[in-house]
């Protein structure tokens, strides 16, 4: 059944009705197999720097605020088999995502907009102590 | 994860849950309209976001899902990027009717930005935001020839 508008918004604004202070946070997204990580609370856009990273620039001062990582699954696949190391980075199913940001980038060509960016927000995510709970069919 | 509710996650009330987050969007092949829902864990996330964030979900995504001005279909990714367990997506596209500041305070929309909405092939809407748009058309994310396989509507 399809909730009338005014019904739907109350039903969102129930789900989403705030349980405290903001706190910087990464969460992975099943439905759409994605990390997104938000630093602050200011409104934002989305900027997309390449096929699989999209940053979220604050309306205040245009900084990076934020980001989503999309194809996670076959990201972390990828990064197991290049880098077996990696899996010493999961503990009890949670990836710190800076050491996400810091693999991926070694993975890449070294490009000056990409290792800028990718540093950027494996310094926010780490000052943050940001860690991401992965489901199981990630790792 | 966190939960606002301390009931059990039965399949009923995880059914129920997911019910409450339908909502209508256009079917870029037939033109008529058809039932997605809401990642109820995105919902959920916002919970200590801005008013106006959380209007964006409850207006804005509802609007944009129903009165597209363009539908993408597939992403395309490098080589080493392909094989995402997220097949057959959608991106709805489009400049809604206003915006909201984070105060929750209605505005216009944002000026030479466009909003996009993704949806899974399972139909759940994960992601949305607000997105640079291209120089002759606002309704596109500048950037759709490389970032898409095609235009569906």
């Amino acid at each position: 059944m399809v909730l009338s508008n005014e019904e739907f918004e109350k039903e969102v604004m129930r789900i989403a009705s705030p349980t405290g202070p903001f706190e910087p946070t990464a969460y992975y997204d099943r439905e759409g197999d994605c990390i997104e990580f938000v630093a602050k609370p200011d409104d934002y856009y989305a900027e997309r720097v390449d096929g699989i990273l999209t940053v979220y620039r604050s309306r205040k001062d245009n900084e990076i605020m934020g980001s989503v990582i999309k194809g996670v699954s076959t990201l972390c696949e990828s990064l197991l088999k290049k880098y077996p190391g990696f899996a010493v980075e999961v503990q009890g199913g949670k990836v710190r995502l800076a050491h996400l940001f810091t693999a991926r980038l070694w993975s890449k060509p070294p490009e000056k907009i990409l290792v800028k960016t990718y540093k950027e927000l494996a310094e926010c995510a780490e000052a943050q102590d940001i860690e991401v709970e992965m489901d199981a069919a990630c790792l | 994860m966190d939960e606002p509710d301390k009931q059990t996650d039965t399949h009923e009330h995880i059914e129920t849950r997911r019910d409450s987050l339908t909502r209508l969007a256009i079917d870029p092949v037939t033109g008529k309209e058809f039932e997605v829902i809401l990642s109820y864990s995105r919902v959920q996330k916002l919970r200590n976001r801005s008013l106006g964030q959380k209007l964006e979900c409850a207006r804005i995504v509802p609007e944009v899902l129903r009165y597209p001005k363009a539908i993408f279909q597939g992403l395309k990714r490098d080589a080493d990027e392909r094989g995402s367990k997220v097949k057959g997506w959608r991106c709805y596209c489009g400049v809604p009717s206003r915006a909201f500041t984070e105060d929750g305070t209605e505005v216009v929309p944002w000026p030479g930005q466009t909003f996009m909405v993704f949806m899974n092939i399972e139909k759940v809407v994960y992601l949305w935001y607000w997105y640079p748009s291209d120089e002759d058309d606002p309704n596109i994310p500048w950037d759709h020839v490389p970032r898409f396989d095609k235009k569906a509507m």
